[in-house]
């Protein structure tokens, strides 16, 4: 009989123990129970050795049992603690619906979209949503997401436009899941302005280079059916429009390959064969093929090599292309008996060779200087003098800058002619010798 | 004085910034029977019409200075060229609807690569419209 008593007595205690081990007391008591059972306790002989026994190992179990779950705390708070940091360091808005339709939590990036302060407490999600329209169909949604499984997923989108100058269409998608047993609802909006615009741009070029490849066929087209249908039974027409066809198919090659040349570079496939290249040597072979054409309109075309060390690390054929399509249109642009000079020397401040094609043309108009470069930009007053891929100039831009980290410009005073420069890196002497 | 022209031998323009397409399309018309001129863009097309009377121009859309759009509508808002017909020449993704084609005064689009005996056709059917009209008239 007063063993049991005495076994739910330490029972009461562990219980009591349990609860006041909640808070901080519980250490104390279990020192308490401790001292009761090896001090007086013992010593006295009113407990008896089970008894401390018990009390001991209920005294371990509690301190495991403490340590696991400020430990746990310390995993929870860090977990909290860490993705909030990962929310707030998310470049796409990030905010997280209550049940009731509020939102508490919020990144910086969906801040930025109203200007809202991220540590204001409550906000509608009208006030964070900058179209009105999209934060009443974003909150419609939140509601019908309470109703599904975990994990289902919602998608919408939405435009506004920007209330600065600038008054930019920005467009934006937004995903939202049910986050947790609560209700809330985690809504991620990321912004596809830049994607809309790459999309626009690809569409233009294609827009722009169907009409190129066009243009040609339809010579070619023409004169198949002219010369199917008997229209071209005179020989000296036959050879003439045979001769156009001939031309045009060329042309049609020339830019297809430039446009799968230009697509390869950036895309980032264009896997160049980087060596150490004598830019004199190439421009001296690229010149040579160029002179037949001068001398057909008897330009002076001439090659400068100012001095030695004129090794770039580069890759050859690309390079050639980039001399090939500068001196080719000084050579096509130009009025007959006008001068083209190529000329080759190294930059000491800038470390790089530079190469110059200098003409002394009609030059080209101050307004058309800045876009000379971009793909199928043409100079209406050179439209009938001759007719290029439309591509050339934006393909030497890449070669020279994507691929070589270069520089190319072009200045150019009406009357006076132009002058196309680019410069690609030197190679080091030391490197060179090794 | 355009309509006393057609009766004889129809006076075509035809205006691309190609050269290569006029010498084509030029030499197909002038062996259909037509008498062609060529203008390389816009503004000289107007240069040439101002100098003589057309039956028809046949021009390419895209052109630099004044393009073929550009074009039609001058034809268009002068009294002296309103009646000419104008037939464009145009890529596909460049296509108009038929408002657009009726507001800028093209009578008629053709889709590059062209046949040149259907062109021909084509031109011949318009004259013919044209001529029955100022017949009814």
């Amino acid at each position: 009989m007063p063993e049991l008593f005495i076994i739910l007595l330490v029972m009461a205690a562990i219980v009591i123990g349990g609860l006041l081990g909640r808070h901080l007391a519980g250490r104390r008591f279990a020192a308490d129970c401790r001292d009761a059972a090896l001090g007086d306790g013992l010593n006295s002989g009113k407990l008896p050795d089970p008894l401390a026994r018990l009390v001991l190992d209920f005294q371990a179990r509690f301190e495991a049992v403490r340590r696991e779950h400020v430990l746990a705390r310390r995993v929870a708070t860090e977990r909290a603690d860490r993705a909030s940091r990962v929310m707030q360091g998310l470049e796409d808005p990030v905010l997280i619906i209550e049940s009731g339709g509020e939102v508490r939590e919020f990144n910086h990036a969906a801040g930025a979209l109203t200007g809202a302060e991220v540590d204001t407490g409550v906000n509608s999600v009208e006030s964070l949503v900058p179209s009105r329209v999209a934060a009443r169909e974003i909150e419609d949604l939140a509601r019908g997401l309470s109703e599904t499984e975990l994990g289902v997923v919602r998608r919408t989108n939405f435009t506004f436009t920007d209330q600065d100058e600038a008054r930019t269409i920005r467009d934006f998608t937004v995903t939202m899941r049910r986050l947790d047993e609560a209700d809330r609802v985690l809504v991620v909006i990321h912004e596809t302005t830049r994607e809309r615009e790459i999309a626009r741009i690809k569409s233009e070029f294609v827009a722009k280079a169907s009409h190129e490849l066009r243009t040609p066929l339809s010579s070619i087209r023409a004169t198949l059916e002219m010369l199917e249908e008997g229209d071209l039974d005179e020989p000296e027409i036959r050879t003439e429009m045979l001769g156009i066809a001939t031309e045009e198919t060329g042309r049609l090659g020339r830019l297809v390959e430039d446009m799968l040349d230009i697509s390869r570079i950036e895309a980032g496939v264009a896997r160049p064969r980087i060596e150490a290249v004598d830019l004199g040597e190439i421009a001296t072979e690229v010149l040579d093929g160029l002179r037949a054409a001068a001398d057909r309109k008897s330009l002076d075309l001439s090659l400068r090599l100012r001095d030695e060390g004129l090794v770039v690390e580069g890759d050859r054929e690309m390079l050639a292309t980039v001399i090939g399509n500068l001196a080719g249109n000084a050579v096509k642009y130009v009025p007959d008996g006008e001068r083209v000079v190529v000329e080759i020397a190294p930059d000491d401040l800038t470390r790089s060779v530079v190469v110059t094609v200098t003409d002394t043309g009609l030059g080209i108009p101050p307004d058309d200087l800045p876009r000379i470069f971009e793909k199928f930009y043409r100079v209406a007053r050179y439209e009938r003098r001759a007719r290029g891929s439309g591509l050339g100039l934006d393909l030497c831009r890449n070669i020279v800058e994507e691929v070589h980290q270069g520089r190319i410009g072009v200045d150019s005073t009406i009357g006076e002619g132009a002058r196309f420069w680019f410069g690609v890196p030197a190679k080091h002497a030391s490197t060179l010798a090794a | 004085m355009n309509k006393q022209q057609s009766k004889n031998i129809p006076v075509i323009l035809v205006v691309d910034d190609e050269a290569h397409i006029v010498r084509v399309v030029a030499f197909k018309l002038r062996a259909a029977g037509f008498e062609v001129l060529e203008a390389g863009n816009g503004e000289e097309a107007l240069d040439r019409v101002a100098e003589r009377a057309v039956d028809l121009v046949l021009t390419d859309r895209q052109m630099p200075l004044l393009d073929g759009l550009g074009l039609a509508r001058r034809l268009a808002v002068d009294s002296k060229t309103a009646s000419i017909p104008v037939v464009m020449l145009t890529a596909r993704g460049f296509r108009l609807t038929p408002e657009e084609l009726a507001e800028a005064g093209v009578d008629e689009m053709i889709d590059k690569p062209f046949s040149p005996r259907v062109l021909v056709e084509r031109i011949r059917a318009i004259l013919d419209r044209d001529d029955q009209r100022s017949q009814a008239a």
